[in-house]
């Protein structure tokens, strides 16, 4: 078994502060994490206190973390003349590798720090966000668990199988390939759900919206409890409307795993890949 | 486990006979080899599917053929008929064969459906057991898909027993993702006969850091009309720390259960 690297980014700010002292207001930290040919798939677990994740596609086998700390509303650069030597004020970004597997934490508490992930196409992920940040996922196909506080959710273009929460904002996914072995759930307290998923996809559908619509061009065949009523003339963007107490079940093209979709304030969107 | 020694194990890890030891080493080694986690991942759903099978059933022209034979050799050695009795050895040895084969087939067909039903029992009880096994072993998994998938396998179980039970508690007490806990507390509904399972229930609301999870315990609850959920949820209606839509969900569960 491979010994664990760690990769202290403060050190990369060191290198900047004595190379750079008249650093950018927003400075990035770069990490690059090379493939493990002889490891376990690529897992990348990244979380956050304040700010966004945003992970990207590229066809390299590294991954590479980059974290921009904003200064937010600091005074200027100069003061009587002199510069200001920028202290490590940055991300405190902490890169940790072992068999495959990347976590990385930011250590800042008070300062907004965003990290950008660009990770292989297939890469399973596991983001966590806090505060005053959006997770956007684009173009991977894996295992994607994502969970948001006060953000947004938004896997664009994924693959495989996806989990994901926002407690305030909305979860907003489209799958271009499902994996069809796994269950997937999606839930909000506040926020919409919104779910593209491919047209001939199969499964068992858990629905509850509490306090909102549910749509879809999907026909849902109804299970057992409780009783929906389709509408098929009240129909938004030739869409179905379906109605019922506080949630139903049912099936998507003859059955499969179990899809969950779960919201108490918000709205729920089923959509076909067209 | 080398990947030789995992394919050795796969019946046993299957049937559930496997020590603790071992499955824990045999996870261990399917964690980190993607070539041994899909043979796991199909043999798996083979032996779901095995469940599914039906029974074959000999064929409807079977009898007929095998009563057309019993009377074409009972006409052939009636006794008064002597004549008609083999005359050379190798006849003797002929009929002697075909009476063995005749009885092989009629012990097969005759006792096949008694066998076959106690068989089916005995798979079932171990299908059963298997579902079990592996709805524990997926809730253990370090990625959260694994053990929502975990969560999903407990529906599958026609009686879930107390170990899956408390498995799936702790899923809602303790999994650090929402999602999975959320499954679990739907799963948990067929479990709410069990006066503690509901007693749990109600113990988790306070706990648990995610409103959405608390409102769908408050949800799975109050249509049991359990008044004894009573105190806790106005407890949680008066508390200026929780979540809005949760206080207003526990004045709701309060007058659903008229107790406000």
């Amino acid at each position: 078994m491979s010994k664990p690297i760690v990769i202290s980014a403060a050190l990369t700010a060191a290198a900047l502060l004595t190379f750079a002292p008249a650093r950018a207001q927003e400075s990035p930290e770069r990490v690059v994490v090379p493939y493990r040919s002889s490891g376990g798939p690529r897992i990348v677990h990244a979380s956050l206190m304040n700010g966004g994740i945003t992970v990207k596609r590229h066809d390299g086998q590294d991954v590479i973390v980059e974290a921009s700390a904003h200064s937010g509303g600091r005074p200027a650069h100069s003061r009587d003349g002199m510069k200001r030597l920028d202290l490590n004020h940055g991300s405190g970004l902490d890169v940790e590798e072992d068999n495959n597997v990347i976590e990385i934490k930011t250590n800042a508490m008070e300062e907004e720090s965003n990290l950008v992930i660009t990770v292989p196409a297939n890469t399973s992920l596991k983001l966590k966000c806090l505060n005053g940040g959006d997770i956007l996922v684009d173009g991977v196909t894996g295992e994607i668990d994502a969970n948001n506080l006060n953000g947004k959710v938004t896997l664009n273009h994924v693959s495989g199988n996806v989990i994901a929460h926002s407690l305030n904002g909305s979860v907003i996914v489209s799958l271009d390939r499902v994996d069809a072995s796994k269950p997937m759930s999606f839930s909000t307290l506040n926020g919409d759900i919104d779910v593209t998923l491919p047209a001939d996809f199969r499964a068992n559908v858990k629905i509850k919206a509490d306090n909102g619509d549910v749509f879809s061009d999907f026909e849902v065949k109804p299970g057992a409890n409780p009783h929906p009523v389709t509408e098929p003339g009240d129909a938004k963007n030739g869409k179905y409307k379906i109605r019922f107490d506080n949630s139903m079940t049912g099936t998507i093209n003859g059955g499969g795993p179990e899809f969950t979709f779960t919201t108490f304030n918000g709205e729920i969107r089923i959509r076909k890949r067209k | 486990m080398t990947c030789e020694q995992i394919r050795i194990g796969m019946a046993e890890y299957l049937a559930g006979r496997m020590s603790a030891g071992d499955r824990a080493a045999f996870l261990g080694h399917v964690d980190h080899c993607e070539a041994c986690a899909a043979e796991v991942e199909e043999f798996t759903a083979l032996w779901r599917d095995l469940d599914d099978l039906p029974l074959p059933m000999p064929s409807t022209r079977m009898l007929p053929r095998f009563r057309a034979m019993l009377h074409a050799y009972e006409r052939s050695s009636r006794p008064s008929n002597l004549a008609m009795m083999p005359s050379r050895p190798w006849m003797w040895g002929a009929l002697a064969a075909s009476l063995f084969v005749g009885g092989l087939l009629a012990g097969h067909y005759l006792g096949r459906n008694s066998a076959a039903n106690t068989e089916i029992a005995s798979l079932k009880t171990e299908v059963e057991g298997m579902r079990q096994m592996v709805t524990l072993t997926l809730l253990q998994q370090q990625s959260a898909g694994e053990r929502l998938r975990g969560v999903t396998w407990s529906n599958r179980m026609e009686r879930p027993d107390s170990a899956v039970e408390n498995a799936l508690l702790t899923a809602v007490n303790r999994d650090p993702n929402v999602n999975v806990r959320l499954s679990a507390v739907d799963a948990l509904q067929k479990f709410t006969a069990n006066p503690a399972v509901r007693r749990a229930l109600v113990d988790a609301i306070p706990v648990q850091d995610s409103p959405l999870v608390q409102i769908a315990l408050i949800d799975a609850i109050v249509p049991l009309g359990d008044a004894s959920a009573g105190s806790m949820l106005r407890q949680l209606a008066a508390d200026p720390h929780a979540n809005e839509a949760v206080r207003k969900r526990a004045n709701w569960g309060l007058r659903k259960l008229g107790v406000a």
